[in-house]
């Protein structure tokens, strides 16, 4: 018993469209394009982390006040990202739009390099923030349309891995240039970089097929549908867990004995393992879904279950 | 650590692939009600990491973080018809 590849899923109206319109051929260059544009918007959300003592003397703030640069990053998104991603929505084409993002994140971070002042600062990262959102809430559905059907698991892998790759080396990067260059050259050569992927994208990715048919976007209908709500709610749950651990597992390395120079070591091997995911992930996502995500699950589960009883061996025999 | 993160690498794109599926026609909204769930989900986690480190310590903090991953286990069991399908390789059980 097989079922459809294509339609897994997807009504039956738009897989039929989707199989008539959906192109052939894999995009490689405008997808690594996006992969590079995750990574420097990730890398922006956790650079100021890296420079957080330097901003706080130049600017003449606490660092715990500096830190509420990361804080409105992560709130604007929340706000903003549905509303502007449902009015942007097929008013404006999906290319334009993330050419737009990429260079609201560089004109973010070159208001950021120039900031006097902290209120100054955070304005900036509050048009960072809401790049941000519109480039996550976009770039998913624009790359579903501009890849064959039966390869959007592996061509997600490849967009997704900059995300990946940056949540792990992003706020190391950040100290590293921290050490190199002053915290508002650090931000200019990211906004350089923005820049450039613009050109980049302009140039390499294809134009998405927008069915003039296609409805308004609606949450109250999305949310109706089997499976969304769900979805919705495990996947966060699973971020949040890696949350958990990810921002305090220096107190539990140091808990478990080890010396305070493992913490970032550790975080490089969950990166780099992390990548070893991604790709498993991309062969998998397409023809395996099920069994794959609660394997993953399961693993992900143990793993945490397991790490009190691995990093204090002394504990467990005790216990 | 290794397991941690290629579990955690795999997740996100099992999950981004199962939510563009899910939301079939409406799969801009689906995907963007998940961009801001996210986000909630990640500021809990550091609030939560706060919350475990101050009542069960550092040393315990992998054991709470290995709830909400129970928690979402229990949900992608439970919705094989809805959010999480079997794929086309996969035998219907």
């Amino acid at each position: 018993m097989k079922q459809d590849p294509v339609v897994v899923g997807t009504p039956s109206s738009e897989a039929s469209r989707a199989e008539t319109q959906q192109p052939k051929k894999i995009p490689w260059g405008g997808l690594l394009v996006l992969a590079a544009a995750g990574f420097t918007a990730v890398t922006t959300e956790l650079l100021p982390s890296g420079l957080l003592p330097q901003i706080s003397r130049e600017l003449q703030v606490e660092e715990s006040a500096v830190g509420s640069l990361t804080a409105v990053y992560a709130a604007i998104i929340v706000f903003t990202a549905l509303p502007l991603s449902r009015f942007l929505s097929g008013r404006v084409p999906r290319k334009t739009l993330l050419i737009a993002t990429v260079l609201a994140f560089a004109l973010s971070n070159v208001l950021l390099a120039l900031s006097p002042t902290l209120g100054w600062a955070i304005g900036a990262r509050l048009l960072g923030g809401i790049a941000h959102g519109m480039l996550w809430s976009s770039m998913a559905p624009y790359v579903a349309r501009i890849v064959p059907a039966h390869s959007v698991g592996k061509a997600m892998a490849v967009v997704f891995s900059g995300n990946s790759i940056a949540l792990a080396v992003g706020a190391p990067i950040g100290t590293l240039m921290g050490s190199l260059m002053t915290w508002r050259a650090s931000f200019l050569v990211l906004a350089g970089v923005g820049a450039l992927l613009a050109v980049l994208a302009f140039w390499l990715l294809p134009g998405a097929h927008d069915h003039a048919s296609q409805k308004t976007p609606s949450l109250r209908a999305a949310m109706k549908l089997p499976g969304v709500v769900a979805i919705a709610i495990a996947w966060p749950l699973l971020l949040l867990a890696h949350f958990t651990l990810f921002t305090y597992v220096a107190p539990f390395l140091l808990a478990s004995g080890l010396p305070e120079s493992a913490t970032s070591l550790s975080l490089s091997v969950v990166g780099i393992a992390s990548l070893v995911g991604i790709w498993i992930a991309g062969m998998t996502a397409d023809s395996r879904p099920r069994t794959a995500v609660i394997a993953a699950v399961v693993l992900l589960t143990l793993a945490f279950a397991l790490l009190p009883a691995l990093g204090a061996p002394g504990w467990v025999r005790s216990g | 650590m290794t397991l941690w993160g290629i579990a955690f690498g795999a997740v996100g794109i099992y999950n981004q692939a199962a939510i563009l599926r899910a939301g079939g026609e409406h799969k801009d909204a689906a995907n963007g009600l998940t961009v801001v769930t996210i986000q909630l989900g990640i500021a809990v986690g550091a609030v939560y990491g706060a919350f475990a480190l101050t009542t069960v310590g550092a040393q315990l903090v992998p054991l709470a973080a290995a709830l909400p991953t129970a928690v979402a286990l229990v949900i992608i069991i439970a919705s094989r018809r809805g959010g999480y399908p079997a794929g086309p390789r996969e035998k219907r059980r």
